[in-house]
């Protein structure tokens, strides 16, 4: 305990440390000021999404007109599909009208229902061969998740912009995920054990009285009251800042996820719980496998390379391989907890966790047998 | 058994640094270790502290393995100021010492103010001088009172007056029971120190040691030199007065250490100590060859 204050004292008084835990802060307060900022430009987007879809239904329906006037001698035989397509077109071009003139003055469950009734004709006119720019997957996606939030009486957030506290924690958590906060640890833990090793401080923490496995052990918990601390600002500053500023939303918001193949949902508290506690444990497992690095190689640069070495492997491996069997055994399998979370085909958003706990107990023995012959000249 | 260093050898690749060193020590005393760079000084002493594994050979600190941690709660090693972390204060220093010795923190002002260096504890090591750093590495190697002192060039960086506080500070130490073991190129203040000199040159200690040599004259001045004088001779110690050199001895006949500590012991304050003699450079120079250093 006396060593892990002594520890936590020379990483959290310094400079690099204070600076980098103001810059998180600003840098969600700046993401959340920018959300606030672009509620008219969100809703834009929208309008041009819908503006888009009447542009599209336009251009088929004058190809369509085109080509039943003057029909060529190669499309005699689909002049059956063609009017069926372009009747198609027709319903849903009006219903695209419709859209976009009631997006200012319609109710969000109004807008939600007429989406729905939009998608449907564009999944009928896309059976019927018609070409349009949203594929089958993202009309099945949209449309579950509108009457997920129409059942659910949840009124929509914009995907990107959203100041509701649960949706905004949610994108700042989904930045995090995405090798933040990998970078984040490694900017604070990147000289943890290698200074004492390249300025010899070690020798001083080798002279006294304490054992020696107790040195990197308690390097390891100041890594994780560290990370601790990040996570802490991570999800306590978007709260804070949605709960002034923004409005308090739901975190029974849904998300879509995607299970075997099918559709399935989850609301943002359990994406907030799943990706904090699979970012916690990949977070654990690269401390560890730094101070590994660190142990092995005492040199910053050198356990740095080494690391991230092994982060590109894990990631070639992730990209290569599939299936339930990888997932048990891949301990980088966590190194994208959104994908682990978001696409759980053939395999549960938990189950790199056993493989990767074990690889860090293992790392830890490994490490205590050598710290405990360490030698350092 | 204080110290003992048997059939120690260490090499680093192909090259032995250390060529079986061997050392006794039975009773506090203040030993010094001198020796050109590369000699394996600083080698030795790393392996007395485990920081280094030995090839062959065993060594003991106070009759325990010098690989039981638990030694360091007696034995201090002064090693140079890389050890020092730059964004923490010297108390930051001292009370880590204090909590993982159980040491109670009123010990941090004690040291402090013995050291001279209470004005600056609350400073960050950063902003120290190469003095004040000795001072610190000084204070963070006594504060637990230990039986023996390891010492690795602690007078680097020191100026004339710190060099002084130094000098007294360990022949306090030395009074108080501790057996200082020191390695320096400072050779007029490791002669001032002691003259139980060993000398070292390519990993092997020279059978001579300055104290088994020609003798060297000292000559000591005190606030009342005649009443240290009568005190002196009192006690046996064939020692004279001479104007303006004050009492003057040959080692051969008196243990400096001694007289030291009889007149501290009855009060008197040591103006200076001067070797007439050129002792342990003299001798340095014959053994390495002038300008090898």
């Amino acid at each position: 305990m006396r060593l892990l204050i002594f520890e936590l004292k020379k990483i959290l008084l310094t400079k690099k440390f204070i600076a980098i835990c103001l810059l998180i802060i600003a840098g969600i307060t700046f993401l959340f000021f920018r959300n606030y900022i672009s509620q008219d430009f969100a809703h834009g987007q929208i309008a041009a999404e819908y503006n888009e879809y009447v542009n599209v239904h336009e251009q088929r329906a004058n190809y369509y007109e085109a080509i039943m006037e003057n029909p060529s001698d190669d499309i005699l035989g689909d002049l059956e599909q063609l009017e069926e397509q372009q009747e198609l077109n027709e319903t849903a071009l009006e219903t695209s009208n419709q859209l976009l003139s009631q997006l200012d003055t319609s109710e969000w469950q109004e807008r939600l229902q007429l989406e729905n009734q939009y998608y449907q004709e564009v999944e009928e006119y896309k059976y019927a061969n018609g070409d349009h720019p949203l594929t089958f997957e993202e009309i099945n996606r949209s449309r579950a998740l509108n009457t997920k939030l129409l059942d659910e009486d949840i009124a929509p957030q914009y995907a990107n912009y959203s100041i509701a506290t649960p949706n905004f924690m949610m994108q700042v958590m989904q930045i995090f995920i995405t090798f933040t906060a990998i970078a984040l640890i490694l900017l604070f833990i990147a000289d943890i054990l290698t200074r004492e090793f390249e300025e010899g401080s070690i020798h001083f923490l080798i002279t006294q009285p304490i054992k020696r496995h107790t040195i990197v052990l308690n390097k390891f918990i100041g890594g994780v009251v560290i990370y601790a601390i990040v996570i802490l600002l991570v999800t306590i500053t978007p709260y804070t800042l949605g709960l002034i500023f923004g409005n308090p939303g739901t975190f029974s918001y849904p998300v879509v996820v995607e299970n075997n193949g099918v559709i399935d949902f989850i609301t943002i508290q359990h994406y907030l719980m799943t990706s904090t506690i699979l970012i916690t444990v990949f977070s654990v497992f690269c401390i560890t496998l730094y101070l590994f690095y660190s142990l092995i190689f005492r040199q910053t640069l050198i356990a740095l390379f080494a690391f991230m070495a092994t982060m590109l492997v894990g990631y070639l491996i992730n990209t290569l391989t599939a299936g339930t069997f990888w997932a048990w055994v891949n301990p980088l399998q966590n190194m994208l907890p959104e994908q682990m979370i978001l696409v759980q085909n053939s395999h549960e958003w938990y189950m790199a966790i056993p493989v990767t706990l074990v690889v860090i107990v293992v790392l830890h023995v490994v490490m205590v047998g050598r710290v405990r012959r360490l030698k350092v000249g | 058994m204080i110290i003992h260093v048997d059939n120690v050898k260490k090499k680093y690749k192909k090259e032995w640094v250390l060529k079986g060193i061997n050392m006794k020590v039975e009773e506090p005393n203040i030993i010094a270790l001198v020796g050109p760079n590369g000699s394996g000084k600083t080698t030795l002493l790393n392996c007395m502290t485990n920081i280094l594994k030995l090839d062959e050979g065993s060594i003991t600190l106070l009759d325990q393995p010098h690989t039981d941690t638990s030694i360091f709660k007696e034995v201090s090693y002064l090693q140079d100021n890389r050890i020092l972390y730059g964004h923490l204060t010297a108390y930051d220093h001292l009370k880590f010492i204090c909590d993982v010795q159980k040491i109670p923190y009123k010990k941090i002002k004690e040291v402090t103010d013995r050291v001279g260096m209470s004005s600056y504890v609350k400073r960050r090591v950063q902003n120290f001088s190469l003095g004040m750093k000795q001072h610190l590495l000084l204070a963070m190697a006594i504060i637990n009172q230990p039986k023996i002192l390891l010492m690795d060039e602690p007078l680097n960086g020191l100026d004339p007056t710190s060099a002084i506080n130094m000098r007294e500070i360990l022949l306090q130490l030395y009074e108080e029971g501790t057996t200082i073991f020191v390695s320096s190129h400072n050779l007029d203040e490791i002669d001032r120190l002691t003259h139980n000199i060993h000398f070292m040159k390519d990993g092997a200690l020279l059978k001579e040691s300055l104290k088994d040599m020609d003798s060297v004259t000292y000559s000591i001045k005190t606030n009342d030199d005649d009443q240290a004088n009568l005190l002196l001779k009192e006690n046996a110690f064939d020692v004279q007065l001479q104007k303006n050199r004050g009492i003057t001895f040959s080692e051969r006949d008196v243990s400096l250490q001694h007289v030291m500590k009889l007149l501290h012991d009855h009060d008197f304050t040591i103006i200076s100590v001067d070797n007439k003699v050129e002792g342990a450079e003299k001798r340095y120079r014959e053994l390495f060859e002038e300008g090898s250093v």
